[in-house]
């Protein structure tokens, strides 16, 4: 279930260094090696395709510009969501009023409405029906998500869905890897409030 | 253990977080109990629902957005420093002269003297104020009227500041005088006056003995015969001079006063002893009265055609 990091933290470092030593062509490697990692963390977090990409290329400039800042006590990727992380929090905050009308409860939830779809899943091995039911199972997962308190959010996408580490979530989060655990119980007794009797 | 205690690490028991002591109390408990293995088939569900969640891949032109994004975003902020041809080290010079300009006006304190009262102003400062807030008592004046008008006032006192030339404040000195003697200058003959003015000076020296004098250099003197004046100007030189305030000093010599001796004392104030003719006297106190306040003085009685021996004590 917990995926391994499949990226090589030395080629991170080397990159990181031909940057500072003011290659350009090496950050736009590590521009493209984590893009997707990073905007479906925000998409997960913020729930909004629009606004994930812009914290995703938030992320990456902010990284960009403190380059210097990173001192390799962590991995390359550690760094950079803890960036997204906050990103997306300070992005949530400053959009509340915004995120507040989009909230929707689990049990209003029109499932022919197909305005929020959120991805096509192109998937050769479901017949459409399938497919179909695993959106709409998605979309109420992710609902439910967006419905918790973001201190909540952010562990939960980070472990259930991203498959972090307890000590990984723990450097990202800057939070005790017991406090991890309690929170995620938490996180996921509230998630499960919520989904009981949905899926 | 009970089912609730069971329930709150069902989602770690399936993460495999827990110790091994733990996971077979559970998994004993779950053999046993129906519900909590149906909320563990739940867990698991919810699990297995969030890996079959499709990772949602940035658009594909992430990286070109991203570099226009980084374009603009540098651009900007370069054409800012660029415009005013700043360089982006200036702002810390800028900060270092801004705290430098703050420890001056810390030290110096030009303003202070608006939050206090006239009497800490400098003296061409009150005197300015004094004239623009002349509150009568007939005006019955209310508090708040008095309160803006005193703020009137020193808002014009700072105008007036800076357009007049800022003199320094004169900080006037306090001088005590005392009569020491009195003697007739022309009816003594040279010699007995000499003896009989020794003798009373060394009266009020002796009387005195916080004054400082050298005693020897009266003792030196006493048996010469020369003129008054010409013993007074070598007993002068003689004495023990210490350093003292040069401006009054010149004030008595400009109005033919005579120093006799010039000392310091202890508390610092300094003390000069001269001799004057009883009709210059008063122009030398009027002299005075211009650069010191003279807070004490004893007027000579029936001192006509007569020398006077005074003391001054100059505090500042």
């Amino acid at each position: 279930m917990i995926q391994k990091n499949k990226f090589n933290i030395t080629d991170d470092l080397k990159l990181i260094e031909l940057f500072r030593e003011g290659k350009n062509d090496a950050f736009d490697k590590l521009v493209m090696k984590y893009n997707d990692l990073i905007f479906n963390t925000c998409f997960r977090i913020v729930n909004d395709y629009d606004e994930a990409n812009d914290c995703a290329q938030e992320t990456f400039i902010k990284a960009y510009k403190n380059i210097d800042k990173f001192r390799a006590e962590s991995e390359f990727s550690t760094w950079l969501y803890r960036i997204a992380i906050n990103t997306c929090k300070n992005r949530i905050t400053s959009l509340y009023a915004k995120m507040k009308k989009k909230m929707k409860r689990i049990d209003r939830i029109n499932l022919h409405d197909d305005q929020d779809c959120i991805t096509d899943i192109p998937d050769c091995k479901l017949d459409p029906a399938e497919i179909y039911e695993k959106k709409e199972t998605e979309k109420i997962i992710m609902t439910a998500i967006e419905n918790l308190p973001l201190r909540f959010k952010t562990l939960i996408v980070l472990r259930d869905i991203d498959g972090k580490s307890y000590e990984q979530i723990s450097e990202i989060t800057g939070i005790k890897q017991g406090t991890v655990k309690s929170r995620l119980s938490k996180a996921r007794e509230h998630l499960r409030d919520k989904l009981r009797g949905v899926i | 253990m009970k089912c609730a205690d069971i329930v709150k690490v069902l989602d770690q028991y399936a993460d495999g977080q827990l110790d091994t002591e733990i996971e077979i109390l559970i998994k004993n408990h779950l053999e046993k109990c129906p519900e909590c293995s149906k909320e563990l088939d739940f867990i698991i569900k919810i699990q297995k629902k969030f890996s079959e969640m499709k990772k949602v891949k940035a658009p594909e032109d992430f990286l070109y957005q991203f570099n226009k994004r980084l374009n603009n975003e540098t651009s900007a902020s370069k054409n800012i420093f660029t415009h005013f041809n700043i360089k982006r080290w200036m702002p810390y010079e800028a900060a270092g002269a801004i705290i430098i300009a703050v420890v001056i006006v810390m030290i110096y304190k030009p303003f202070d003297y608006l939050k206090n009262e006239y009497t800490e102003k400098p003296l061409h400062m009150a005197e300015s104020v004094k004239k623009i807030q002349p509150l009568k008592k007939s005006e019955n004046l209310t508090k708040p009227v008095k309160s803006i008008r005193k703020k009137y006032a020193i808002k014009e006192a700072v105008k007036l500041k800076k357009e007049s030339v800022v003199l320094p404040a004169v900080k006037k000195k306090i001088i005590t005088i005392q009569i020491l003697n009195l003697y007739a200058v022309n009816d003594i003959p040279a010699e007995s006056e000499s003896i009989s003015y020794q003798k009373t000076a060394s009266k009020a020296l002796s009387s005195k003995k916080s004054f400082g004098a050298a005693p020897s250099a009266d003792m030196s003197i006493r048996d010469e015969e020369k003129p008054l004046t010409a013993f007074r100007k070598k007993r002068a030189k003689q004495v023990s001079v210490k350093k003292t305030d040069n401006q009054i000093k010149t004030i008595i010599q400009s109005n033919g006063g005579l120093i006799i001796r010039e000392s310091v004392s202890k508390d610092g104030s300094e003390i000069i002893e001269i001799e004057i003719h009883q009709e210059k006297y008063d122009s030398l106190i009027k002299a005075l009265n211009k650069k010191a306040e003279i807070k004490k003085r004893d007027m000579p009685s029936s001192a006509e055609g007569k020398m006077i021996r005074i003391r001054m004590n100059i505090k500042r």
